[in-house]
């Protein structure tokens, strides 16, 4: 009796302190106070539960933990911050698969559910089945596209809606087969889930581009509402309530991302419409100025005000401390260096602001869009690394795909330092490359970087 | 239906949770500002490690026969305390950079 009292009282506290985290969180200065306050309440919260009653086999749980924990910190050491996206879809892939598993537990550790099938929580249950198999599908689909596994490419077929609404009702009706049988099935159980993963799969291989990045956060939200399912039928509050800021956390970024590129998530996910690019690109990009290594640099050097544009080839080149460099030496000239980062830059929200604070950037040099184009204006130099779709004039993105981009045309001069020439991610053809102000440097990021830093370095000392 | 309306009447605490529950979480995360993203994200992620409590839960409750049991749950166990534990430390190194570019100002 006490011990149970103990352990809602400490599930309590932890669910509070979750919330405050959260609200911490949102706050860079408090932000680490506020990673470090969860990461308290979920370590409370975890060894609390080793008092239960119920707990035995402490041997397998204790190696587990330890097993686990030692991937976890290899894993967050090693991990270099390029490849964050990769990881977090990697987590909840993670999170999708354990739920799934421990939903098969739950039937099988209940003998009481597996002769009467009908009730709530079998129907529960074969809910967070099919919802855990999908994020972890959607999941590995999304890490297969970050590293450009799959081709960069929307993979469509003829009838997809129509086979994959097919699927469904297959999935539903093995679904309500299963708990209708006087017999509990287990081949029919993991047929059921097979069938998800693989509806989660042909779901999520369609969605490319910017839109991948509203999957992966909409993924998260499905993996928290199957643990809240899950905290449901064990009757653990820790667990409900977790999986919903899990839930809702990943609701309100993928609304917030979705609604930046003019979609709703459901659009995205079930009623994508021909998006017909074909019709708009064309193989290649048009004229573009190509400079070299020492005009590049007296540009720079002689520009009063220098805006970065930082994009996904800032991260692939792992070109960010050689851009922080860059910036030294530019301000030791007088010139004001600031950064413009969109937030679809990258492949999570987020990504690329990361990677300039990891190479000791200011916080306060970096502007988001609306501040970065009011900077623009003014700037004597829009100078681009890496971006494509995010610089691309409003004209050439189609209605469909309509997000915001950053308005580099407002500079008195551009200067773009990329791999190529060709489209972007999204495949859309680029008139910013071909305008009149519009130098070109082509090359790999870090390389060119450290070419241009020490070229100033040589022409001013 | 009837038998719907029991279920509601026996759980209607957690149905409270519930649904208050997700207007906390909304609203707690509704305001965060776009350079924050990555960090919420992978904070979010790491909370996802609630499954860790399921999964120890289940393991604990497991017959020693059982194997098949065991190793399952063992395998969640150790799969969302990775979840756990790297998620906390990506979110904490993806933090010091906001701290380390605050005291150079």
């Amino acid at each position: 009796m006490i011990k149970k009292s103990i352990i809602e009282i400490i599930y309590l506290l932890s669910s509070i302190i979750f919330i405050l985290g959260f609200k911490y969180l949102s706050n860079p200065k408090r932000s680490r106070t506020g990673n470090m306050l969860m990461a308290g309440g979920m370590l409370a919260a975890i060894f609390i539960t080793f008092l239960d009653d119920k707990v035995k086999n402490l041997t397998w749980i204790i190696s587990g933990i330890i097993i686990g924990s030692v991937i976890g910190v290899i894993y967050s050491k090693k991990l270099r911050i390029q490849f964050v996206p990769q990881i977090m879809s990697f987590f909840n892939g993670l999170g999708g698969i354990v739920s799934v598993l421990l939903c098969f537990l739950q039937f099988k550790l209940h003998p009481l559910l597996q002769k009467n099938l009908v009730n709530f929580t079998s129907g529960f249950l074969l809910l967070g089945v099919f919802l855990g198999s999908i994020s972890f599908s959607g999941s590995l689909i999304v890490i297969f596209r970050y590293f450009e596994w799959i081709k960069n490419k929307s993979i469509e077929y003829p009838l997809q809606k129509t086979l994959n609404l097919l699927l469904f009702l297959i999935v539903l009706s093995v679904g309500v087969f299963i708990l209708f049988k006087s017999q509990f099935d287990i081949v029919l159980l993991f047929s059921f889930t097979a069938l998800s993963f693989l509806l989660g799969s042909l779901l999520t291989l369609p969605i490319i581009g910017k839109e991948v990045l509203v999957l992966s956060s909409f993924l998260n939200s499905i993996t928290g509402f199957v643990i809240t399912v899950l905290g449901i039928i064990m009757n653990n509050q820790i667990m409900i309530i977790g999986g919903i800021f899990v839930a809702s956390c990943g609701f309100v970024l993928s609304s917030l991302l979705a609604h930046s590129i003019n979609q709703s998530i459901f659009s995205i996910l079930f009623f994508r419409k021909e998006q017909n690019l074909e019709r708009i690109l064309s193989p290649k990009g048009e004229i573009l100025q190509e400079t070299n290594i020492s005009d590049a640099a007296i540009l720079l050097a002689n520009s009063p005000k220098v805006i970065i544009i930082a994009g996904y080839g800032l991260s692939i080149s792992g070109a960010h401390f050689a851009c922080k460099e860059l910036e030294t030496i530019l301000e030791e000239r007088g010139v004001e260096v600031k950064y413009a980062v969109h937030p679809l830059a990258g492949r999570m929200p987020g990504h690329i602001s990361i990677l300039l604070l990891e190479a000791k950037i200011e916080y306060e040099k970096i502007l988001d869009l609306d501040k970065a184009n009011r900077e623009l204006k003014t700037a004597d130099l829009a100078f681009v690394i890496g971006a494509n779709d995010i610089i691309n004039p409003k004209e050439n993105i189609p209605y469909l795909l309509g997000f915001p981009s950053i308005d580099i045309l407002s500079a008195k001069n551009i200067l773009i330092l990329n791999r190529s020439p060709n489209l972007g991610y999204l495949g859309l053809q680029n008139s910013a490359f071909s305008n009149e102000k519009t130098k070109f440097l082509l090359g790999d990021a870090k390389n060119i970087l450290q070419k241009l830093i020490d070229e100033i370095l040589k022409i001013y000392k | 239906m009837e038998e719907f309306f029991a279920y509601f009447l026996a759980y209607k605490y957690l149905v409270y949770l519930v649904f208050l529950t997700i207007f906390v979480g909304i609203e707690i995360t509704s305001y965060i500002p776009s350079l924050m993203y990555a960090p919420l994200v992978s904070a979010s992620l790491s909370l996802q490690g609630v499954v860790l409590i399921g999964s120890i839960l289940i393991l604990g409750q497991a017959n020693e026969e059982d194997t098949i049991t065991l190793v399952l749950s063992s395998i969640a166990v150790s799969l969302s305390s990775v979840n756990v534990v790297g998620g906390f430390l990506i979110t904490d190194r993806m933090l010091k950079f906001y701290k380390v570019s605050k005291i150079k100002k």
